[in-house]
């Protein structure tokens, strides 16, 4: 049963979804439902071997196609609505072991290529508004798979969060006739000291008011909006520092790091969105190798996050940690495909 | 069955047994360096 009920104080719709209480649960490897099905194994969801990436409609999901009718009936106060939408998996290798970051430059270009091709095709549907695309990593962020995947949620309207953003956009730029993403990015090149790693297009820093510690900010240097945008040149250049930024993180404790990593785009509810500039947001629950920040009394009750550090501080770390330049990326790619790494 | 192609990936979707859709997506081999072009743009967008 899912549904959507509207949240009248907050004014942000809440997706009820009960089934998902019963999905799979950090199954053991041998049955493990990412993994292609093997001859006379476990079925799992994938039944045919031979792919690089495979993307389906998530078997326990928060939003459908065919959703079903609400379990009660709304009210003035307490609306409700069929919870439309689509959820999708995407599973960025055959293989269960890895993470993004192990994975060779050539792959994690070919999943962005995925998400480019997702958003274009689920954001093409009439009933689509808005395509978020997410990886949680880490059982400290509530993954219950450890098979290399991330998510789609293709929601039936802009999500209040984008929604603030988007809000917040369009007045600096009435204002001003700028990009406030633009000019944020140029001030913080200026500044330099948040920055953590940088490429020809894509620069990764932390923001100056980064609510965690070690909270990334990943964008195109160009004005783009959404993935729809980018060339084959912007997605390679993105693979580089993406990845470099996730082995950053690996190294920074010298444990493979979980993270939340979501994309912030343009809608695609038909408008139009020049004042927005595509990001990619890293929340990582870490603030020490083995402390967890809470999102505790002021966070949850009052909206308000307290950083126990400085961003400067945050980024310089960041900065130190291997690889310390995309150059370097680019150097152990070539001497791991010159060693025979797979692919 | 569909099938779709494209300069880089090759596109087959399908459905599960339970009707959910399914989708494999096959690249073809790259050729050449594996140095990405970092190049900034010419143009910027700014706005």
């Amino acid at each position: 049963m899912s549904e959507l009920r509207w949240h009248p104080f907050l004014e942000e719709w809440v997706i009820t979804a009960t089934h998902r209480q019963d999905r799979t649960f950090l199954p053991p490897k041998d049955y493990c439902p990412l993994c292609p099905t093997k001859p006379g194994g476990f079925p799992t969801e994938i039944p045919g071997p031979n792919f690089d990436i495979v993307v389906f409609e998530n078997k326990f999901p928060s939003l459908q196609a065919v959703p079903p009718q609400p379990s009660v009936a709304a009210t003035p106060l307490s609306p409700v609505a069929p919870a439309q939408g689509v959820c999708e998996v995407v599973v960025y290798s055959p293989e269960h072991q890895g993470t993004l970051a192990g994975m060779p430059l050539a792959r994690i270009r070919n999943v962005i290529a995925v998400w480019q091709d997702r958003y274009l095709e689920l954001g093409g549907r009439e009933e689509i508004k808005s395509i978020l695309i997410f990886e949680n990593k880490g059982e400290a962020v509530g993954v219950t798979l450890r098979h290399p995947h991330g998510q789609i949620y293709a929601f039936p309207f802009i999500p209040p969060k984008l929604e603030k953003e988007l809000a917040a956009s369009h007045r600096y730029y009435d204002a001003h006739q700028r990009c406030l993403f633009c000019d944020t990015l140029a001030e913080e090149q200026r500044d330099g000291r948040r920055i953590v790693l940088a490429s020809g297009r894509f620069v990764a820093f932390v923001p100056f008011f980064a609510r965690l510690p070690y909270e990334v900010y990943l964008a195109p240097k160009r004005h783009l909006a959404s993935l729809a945008e980018f060339t084959a040149a912007d997605r390679a250049d993105l693979a580089l520092v993406l990845k470099g930024l996730l082995l950053k993180y690996d190294a920074l404790f010298g444990l493979t790091f979980p993270y939340i990593m979501v994309i912030h785009q343009a809608p695609t509810d038909g408008g139009s969105y020049p004042d927005y500039h595509l990001h990619f947001e890293f929340y990582p629950p870490l603030r020490t190798a083995n402390k967890l920040k809470y999102l505790a009394g002021c966070e949850s009750g009052a909206g308000n996050y307290i950083n126990d550090t400085l961003a400067e501080e945050k980024a310089a770390e960041l900065r130190q940690a291997e690889p310390q330049s995309v150059a370097a990326v680019l150097a152990a790619e070539n001497k791991r495909g010159a060693d025979g790494g797979a692919s | 069955m569909e099938r779709e192609t494209d300069q880089e990936y090759t596109k087959e979707v399908t459905f599960l047994p339970d009707g959910r859709r399914l989708i494999y997506y096959n690249f073809t081999p790259e050729v050449g360096p594996t140095a990405p072009d970092t190049a900034p743009p010419r143009e910027r967008e700014e706005r």
